[in-house]
C-alpha cells in the first residue's frame, strides 16, 4: 500500500503538469482576445517553466532561481488581468511595486538560491485581496446582470482564490516545512498546495472552454 | 507543528474560501433575482399601457366613425335629399322659367355638397388614425410610467398634423425603448419627452437624470440601442446621444416625414 508520502509526491507531480490542461483548452477552445489572451499566455509560459524546475529537480539542480522567477511572472500576470477586468486600463505602478518587491526579496531578503516562501505569501495575499475585489465589482455593477455560470471572469477568479486559499497556509509555513531539505516539499502540508493548484488549473480549463460560449 | 494541525490549518484555509464563494453566488444570485422581478414588473405594465393604448385608439376609432356618420347623415345627407327633391321637381316642370330656377338650385346645391365633401375629406385628412392615435399613445405610455410611480415623466407633445404611420409606429417603439431602458438601467427619477412637429420637421427629444452610459462601452449595443439606431435608420432620422454621470439626452430628428 502507497503511504502517505507516496500519495503527496504523487499528487505533486500530476500538479507540476496539470497547467497542461488549461493550455491546451486555452490553444484549441478559448477565444484569444483580451484579457484571457494574456492568461493564455501567462499560462503558457507557467507550462514551460515548471517543465524546467522538473527536469532540472531530476537532475539534482538547485532550481530556486526559477521559483523566483515564476512568482513574479504570475502575480503580475494575474494583477494585469484583473486590472484590465476591474479598470478597463493596466496600472503600470502596481506592476513597478511587485516587481521590485520580488527583485528585493530575491536578493536581499531571502535568498535566490533558497525557496521564495515570502514573495508567495505575499503574493497569495494579493490574489485573495484582487479576487475578493473583483468579487465586490460585480456585486455592485448595477448594469451587470451576466449569470454568473456564464461568466468565464467569475469562474477563473473561483480558480484563483481557490489556488491561493490552498496555497497560503503552506507558503506561510514554507519556513517551516522547507527548511532546505528535499523532503520539505513532501510533507504534508505542501499536499494542499498541490490539490489547490490541480484544481485552478481544472477550473481555470473550464474558465477559457466558457469564452468560446458566450 | 504536527501533521494534525496541518491538515486543519490548510483544510480550513480551503473550507473557508469556499464558503466566501457560496455566499457570494448566492448574493449574486439574489440580486439577480430581484432585478428579474423588476424586469418583469416594467414588461408588464409595458404591455398593460400597449393594451390601454389600443383600447384608447380603437375607441378614438369609433368616435372618429360616429362623427363621420352624423356628419354625412346630417349635413351631406341633407344636401343629397334637397337635391332630389329640386331633381324630381325639374322632371315635372315644362315652363323653362320653372326648370331654369331650379336649376340654378341644383347647380348651389350641388357646390355646396361638394364643398362639404371636401371639407370632410380635409377634416378625416387631418384626423388620421396615425396622427391621432401616435399622440394619445404617447400620452398614454406617459400616463402609465408616472402612474407606477418608477419615474415621474414630464411629456410635451405638440403634434397637430398627419405623421405617416409606419415613422408613428417606429417612433412609438423607440419611446418605448427609451423609457424601457430608462426604467433597466439608468436608475433616473425624472424624465422629460418632448415630441414637436413644426411644418415638415418631427424632433423628438427624451432625457432623463439618471447615471448614464459609456456610448464606446460593450453595453451600448446591449441595453436596445442598437434597435433604436436601426429604428432610426428606417425612418431615415437622426440620432445624437449624449449621456454622462448626470443624466442621458436622446435627439431624434426627422426631416421631410411625409
Amino acid at each position: 500500500m502507497p503511504s502517505f508520502r507516496d500519495i503527496v509526491f504523487a499528487v505533486s507531480s500530476v500538479s507540476d503538469v496539470a497547467e497542461a490542461l488549461p493550455l491546451t483548452v486555452w490553444l484549441f477552445f478559448a477565444k484569444k482576445k483580451q484579457p484571457y489572451l494574456l492568461l493564455g499566455i501567462f499560462i503558457s509560459i507557467l507550462f514551460l517553466l515548471k517543465i524546467v524546475t522538473l527536469i532540472t529537480a531530476v537532475q539534482h539542480i538547485n532550481n530556486m532561481p526559477l521559483f523566483h522567477l515564476l512568482a513574479l511572472i504570475e502575480i503580475t500576470a494575474i494583477f494585469i488581468f484583473y486590472c484590465q477586468l476591474l479598470f478597463k486600463r493596466i496600472k503600470w505602478w502596481g506592476v513597478f511595486i511587485l516587481i521590485v518587491f520580488h527583485v528585493l526579496n530575491a536578493f536581499f531578503i531571502q535568498n535566490i538560491w533558497t525557496f521564495n516562501s515570502l514573495s508567495w505569501t505575499v503574493d497569495m495575499i494579493i490574489i485573495i485581496g484582487i479576487g475578493l475585489q473583483y468579487f465586490y465589482h460585480i456585486y455592485n455593477d448595477e448594469s451587470d446582470y451576466i449569470p454568473l455560470q456564464h461568466r468565464p471572469d467569475f469562474v477563473i477568479t473561483i480558480g484563483w482564490l481557490i489556488y491561493a486559499a490552498g496555497s497560503l497556509f503552506t507558503y506561510l509555513m514554507g519556513t517551516t516545512i522547507l527548511t532546505g531539505y528535499a523532503e520539505g516539499f513532501l510533507k504534508n502540508g505542501w499536499v494542499f498546495q498541490t490539490v489547490s493548484n490541480i484544481s485552478k488549473d481544472i477550473i481555470i480549463s473550464y474558465g477559457f472552454w466558457l469564452t468560446n460560449k458566450r | 507543528m504536527n501533521d494534525t494541525i496541518y491538515l486543519a490549518l490548510g483544510t480550513s484555509a480551503m473550507v473557508l474560501m469556499m464558503l466566501v464563494i457560496i455566499v457570494f453566488v448566492y448574493l449574486f444570485q439574489r440580486k439577480l433575482a430581484v432585478k428579474a422581478r423588476a424586469y418583469r414588473d416594467i414588461e408588464k405594465l409595458m404591455q398593460q399601457q400597449e393594451l390601454q393604448s389600443a383600447y384608447a385608439l380603437i375607441e378614438g376609432q369609433e368616435q372618429e366613425r360616429t362623427r363621420i356618420a352624423a356628419e354625412l347623415h346630417d349635413n351631406i345627407g341633407g344636401l343629397l335629399a334637397t337635391l332630389k327633391i329640386y331633381s324630381d321637381l325639374m322632371l315635372v316642370k315644362s315652363e323653362i322659367a320653372d326648370i331654369q330656377r331650379l336649376n340654378n338650385k341644383i347647380n348651389s346645391i350641388s357646390e355646396s355638397l361638394s364643398e362639404e365633401v371636401r371639407k370632410l375629406s380635409h377634416q378625416l385628412d387631418l384626423r388620421t388614425l396615425s396622427g391621432f392615435g401616435f399622440r394619445v399613445a404617447v400620452e398614454q405610455l406617459c400616463e402609465a410610467i408616472n402612474e407606477s410611480g418608477k419615474v415621474a415623466v414630464i411629456a410635451v407633445i405638440d403634434i397637430q398634423k398627419t405623421i405617416n404611420e409606419n415613422i408613428a409606429l417606429n417612433l412609438y417603439r423607440i419611446i418605448q425603448e427609451l423609457f424601457t431602458n430608462t426604467l433597466k438601467h439608468a436608475m433616473a427619477s425624472q424624465t422629460r419627452i418632448e415630441i414637436n412637429l413644426i411644418l415638415n420637421e418631427i424632433t423628438l427629444i427624451y432625457e432623463d437624470n439618471g447615471k448614464g452610459f459609456n456610448t464606446d462601452g460593450i453595453g451600448f449595443d446591449g441595453m436596445g440601442l442598437k434597435n433604436i439606431g436601426s429604428r432610426v435608420n428606417i425612418i431615415n432620422g437622426k440620432l445624437t446621444i449624449d449621456s454622462s454621470n448626470r443624466g442621458t439626452t436622446f435627439i431624434i430628428e426627422l426631416t421631410n416625414h411625409e
